[in-house]
């Protein structure tokens, strides 16, 4: 009995060592190494006079912070060279997520839906499937001209999975980007 | 079963009442523990008027002749349990059965009684599940043998996961005790099943009441505690054999154990156990819920040594689980939970397999307890309790990293390692008293990585003292409890994005409990409990901040919470007549500082798009309900089992109904219970319909849709055991099967009724090979 009462006190406080042991150290601070998509920045090449116009959207302080974004503004009846640059700027150096998203074509998917008719936007670029499908890291945008308008300029980036392939629709996938700019043409 | 003659009489913690009578002048019978219904040898039998003393044998069993005709008292005995006075009518030729309750489990106040077993008086069933009934019951994970108790609904989350919700109370509001260990891991997740092989379970009780302040504020709601079987009794070595299959995610288990005593009195007993299980996609009644598939493995230990006045146990457990997670659930933002909302089926429904896919969680918890208990004197008696656990669980979402140095990381990776330690020491006086002291202590430290956050890293120190104060009369007792519990948590400095974070907080509470028990008549009784008790909030209930892509949601803690109270009134009737017995229980819970989960007005906005918002708040609320259990019993014959279950939760201030709270439901049973043939023994055939309401209370706009609509389930259970081999092991077999009609169906509580219906037929077989050498 006694014998037994030393093998118990024994054990535990091995394990209580043991235990004390285990523990990590962590007061020191502790960090997500998560993944920010801080920043879209639309880039609009004015064809008729090679002009850079950028407008930007971004939330530096993640999911529920504030966001600053600019209006994309255009002007009417002109043909604009575009493309789309995904940035997470929270990182040293930037992390420029476009370029993981140009190598990863065959999953992805960027639509631009405008909400008046007075800008169209396509996408001129195409991934690595064989035919070819749409990507939209590059576009053409179209404005005409029938007077001034405010409007918005919504930037979809679809996911596609091989349970949900961009190969069989379109439709398929889940949204992993999803911002709305204001537009003016004017 | 070694008593072939059939179980006669069932005595529960101090109640006796009469049996019916042949003619016969000798008696059987046998002496078990309530609990695990081991028989107990060496225990006592006297008759009153007599001198004789007689001893129980292996088996428990006791035999004694010469009796004279009409009514006898029987003074049942044993170290360490209850003594019990049983009235018998002689003649009589059945072997009676007699139950025990250990002095250790006594102070327990059981207020929900369940499956009352025996055809006789449902005193307050201390087992809500005995080992038989277990047997019966098997399915694929805990959580399915605990749904059999009255009061208890289960939230589901797809394939294998599904948590016990005990009178709407789950969670940091539930505690879940194996063994000796209460269960601490992450458990304030919806999808977040408890670790615990259900091939371990012999019995589960609740324990509510003021018994319950001896487990510290996770218990504000109950304790639910699954009893692993009690080491062996009796010398010897024997083995078990468990084998299960489920045609519905086309499921095998498996599990061994073998389990040894050496010695008498002193004595060295031993278990080793380990178990594995395989699942594919559970299947709806027309289509695959993909990606729901697991895998489990398990292994036990366990060392006991005893010794006149003492033991000591010892537990080791592993449990390892990888378990798929519904495919058609984890979506974009809140444009594809519409789209998803309305599609009358999954988006993606993908053939059967047995592969597990993102998104997947992998849970790992490693259990050690180790308890020493001392019996100082006949009347005085000390325990000490160690607990270690380490619980480390990944979660994997569908793959959007685009940073390459992150990919394959686990979103969400949480290691959290409790120690725990307890003692307490318990003493009777002036013959029907029992006080008990304790104190308790809890150390866990949680480590954060992953790629997104949830919760932070932390440490806490939780001390608590308590006091139980019993008195027992014949015909009643009281229980008194009080409870004292201090918590510091530590959230050292972390990032999230840009800002920076640091928190420490302690808050202490007291709570206090009162259970009074009497038996009006000889089969009529009542308790009455009152009890208020005080819970701190949780971690994520403060400081939670993140997309949770199971549903689409986005979760706010809110570091100004406060520790919540809530005052319980629990009234409980039990009348037995003949082969009736009808159980009803009342209860009334009101808290201050209810803290749920509430939805915001504003969509929280990211680059992914809106998405819905929820923050923790609290209100004051009450919850109400009402369980109803009717048992009709005939030997060898026919079977009747009712149960009704209400449920009523208000949020007090916003009056308003409480959101997530079960459905209203009611089950039938009708069963038979043939006579024993060449065949089998005891076989039995049952019928249950299962009808749960649709949850009427809910607020418009605060889901993402309106509840599911009522249903109706249709499950038959047969079984039995055999004897294959000539004088060998009896063997037990169960076939069940569960939604016959394959309906369709949602229900309230499971996490993915929004997508996908809840599965359909389930065929479940299931057999018990005892192998033992004497």
């Amino acid at each position: 009995m006694k014998k037994s009462i030393v093998y118990f006190l024994l054990i535990s406080t091995f394990i209580q060592i043991t235990a004390c042991k285990k523990q990590v150290s962590s007061t020191n601070e502790s960090q997500n190494e998560n993944e920010l998509i801080s920043t879209v920045r639309l880039n609009f090449i004015d064809t008729a006079t090679n002009d850079t116009l950028q407008f930007t959207w971004q939330q530096m302080g993640g999911p529920g912070t504030a966001i600053a974004v600019d209006s994309v503004s255009l002007k009417p009846t002109i043909s604009y060279l575009g493309y789309i640059e995904i940035l997470d700027e929270t990182k040293s150096p930037v992390f420029v997520v476009s370029d993981e998203i140009k190598v990863e074509a065959n999953a992805h998917l960027f639509k631009y839906i405008s909400s008046t008719t007075r800008l169209q936007v396509s996408n001129t670029d195409s991934d690595f499937h064989v035919p070819p499908i749409e990507l939209g890291l590059h576009f053409l945008a179209q404005t005409n001209s029938d007077g001034n308008i405010n409007g918005t300029l919504k930037v979809l980036l679809r996911h596609y999975t091989p349970e949900s392939p961009k190969a069989l629709s379109l439709e398929n996938g889940t949204s992993d980007m999803d911002v709305i700019f204001p537009l003016k043409v004017e | 079963m070694a008593i072939s003659t059939g179980i006669f009489i069932l005595l529960f913690c101090c109640f006796s009442f009469r049996t019916n009578a042949q003619a016969n002048q000798i008696i059987e019978i046998q002496i078990v523990d309530s609990l695990n219904l081991e028989p107990l040898s060496g225990a006592t039998v006297s008759i009153s008027k007599h001198r004789h003393f007689h001893i129980s044998d292996a088996q428990g069993k006791v035999k004694i002749d010469s009796l004279p005709l009409g009514e006898i008292t029987l003074h049942v005995s044993y170290i360490g349990y209850h003594h019990q006075d049983v009235k018998i009518h002689l003649p009589s030729t059945k072997i009676l059965r007699v139950f025990l309750c250990s002095e250790i489990g006594h102070l327990h106040e059981t207020i929900i009684a369940g499956a009352t077993i025996g055809n006789n008086f449902s005193a307050r069933s201390k087992t809500i599940m005995s080992a038989e009934e277990i047997q019966k019951h098997q399915g694929q994970n805990i959580s399915d043998l605990l749904k059999n108790i009255n009061g208890l609904t289960l939230m589901n989350a797809a394939g294998g996961i599904a948590k016990p919700v005990l009178r709407g109370m789950h969670g940091p509001r539930l505690m879940i005790l194996n063994g000796n260990a209460a269960m601490e891991g992450q458990q304030w997740g919806d999808d977040h099943g408890p670790e615990i092989d259900p091939f371990q379970a012999n019995g589960i009780e609740v324990i509510k009441g003021a018994a319950s302040l001896e487990y510290g504020p996770a218990a504000m709601g109950g304790v639910i505690h699954i009893l692993p079987a009690a080491f062996l009794k009796q010398e010897g070595i024997g083995a078990k054999i468990n084998l299960q299959a489920l045609s519905n995610n086309r499921q095998g288990a498996f599990s061994f154990q073998v389990e040894g005593r050496k010695g008498k009195e002193k004595f060295m007993a031993w278990r080793v156990q380990g178990s594995m299980r395989k699942a594919g996609d559970a299947h709806a009644p027309s289509y695959q819920i993909s990606n729901t598939g697991f895998t489990e493995n398990n292994q036990s230990a366990m060392l006991v040594f005893g010794g006149k006045k003492w033991t000591w146990e010892s537990n080791l457990s592993r449990f390892a689980t990888v378990q798929g997670i519904f495919i058609g659930s984890h979506l974009g933002n809140i444009d594809d939970l519409k789209k998803a909302l309305q599609a009358s089926k999954p988006l993606i429904i993908l053939p059967f397999s047995y592969t597990i896919g993102k998104p997947y969680q992998t849970v790992e918890h490693v259990l050690f307890s180790t308890k020493f208990n001392y019996q100082l004197a006949k009347n005085k008696k000390l325990s000490l309790l160690y607990v270690q656990q380490d619980n480390r669980r990944q979660e994997f979402d569908a793959d959007r990293i685009y940073n390459q140095a992150l990919q394959g990381k686990p979103a969400t990776d949480l290691e959290i390692q409790s120690f725990t330690g307890e003692q307490s020491y318990e003493q009777k006086f002036h013959e029907h008293w029992i006080f008990k002291l304790g104190a308790a202590e809890l150390l866990q430290n949680n480590s954060v990585q992953g790629t997104q956050f949830i919760i932070p890293t932390f440490q806490s120190i939780t001390l608590g003292a308590f006091a139980l104060l019993k008195k027992e009369w014949l015909d009643a007792n009281l229980s008194l409890g009080l409870r004292y519990d201090k918590r510091w948590l530590e959230v050292p400095n972390y990032k999230r994005f840009q800002n920076s974070y640091h928190y420490n907080t302690q808050m202490g509470g007291a709570s206090a409990g009162l259970t009074y028990n009497k038996r009006l008549q000889k089969q009529l009784s009542a308790s009455i409990s009152l009890q208020s008790s005080w819970r701190p909030p949780a971690v994520n209930e403060l400081y939670s901040y993140g997309l949770h892509y199971g549903v689409a949601s986005f979760e706010i803690g809110s570091d100004k919470l406060v520790p919540e109270r809530a005052f319980l009134l629990d009234i409980n009737l039990r009348k037995a007549y003949q082969n009736i017995s009808i159980e009803a229980s009342a209860y009334l819970q009101q808290f201050n500082h209810f803290i749920y989960r509430s939805p915001m007005a504003e969509p929280i906005l990211t680059i992914r798009g809106a998405f819905p918002a929820f923050q923790f708040m609290q209100h004051n609320a009450r919850l109400m309900g009402l369980e109803v259990s009717f048992v009709y019993r005939q030997k060898r014959a026919w079977q009747w089992e009712s149960k009704f279950n209400y449920l009523h939760a208000q949020n007090i201030d916003l009056n308003q109904p409480l959101i997530f709270m079960p459905a209203n439901r009611m089950e039938h049973t009708l069963g038979y219970v043939f006579s024993e043939n060449k065949l089998f023994k005891l076989p039995f055939i049952e019928m249950q319909s299962i009808w749960v309401a649709k949850q009427n209370r809910y607020v418009s706009g605060a889901d993402f849709t309106i509840p599911p609509a009522a249903y109706v389930l249709l499950n038959i259970n047969a079984g039995g055991s055999f004897q294959p081999f000539k004088n060998g092991q009896v063997w037990l077999f169960n076939l069940s099967v569960q939604n016959v009609l394959n309906q369709n169906y949602r229900d309230y509580m499971s996490k993915f009724r929004y997508f996908t219906n809840d599965p359909g037929i389930n065929f479940i077989f299931s057999l018990q090979i005892p192998i033992s050498k004497n």
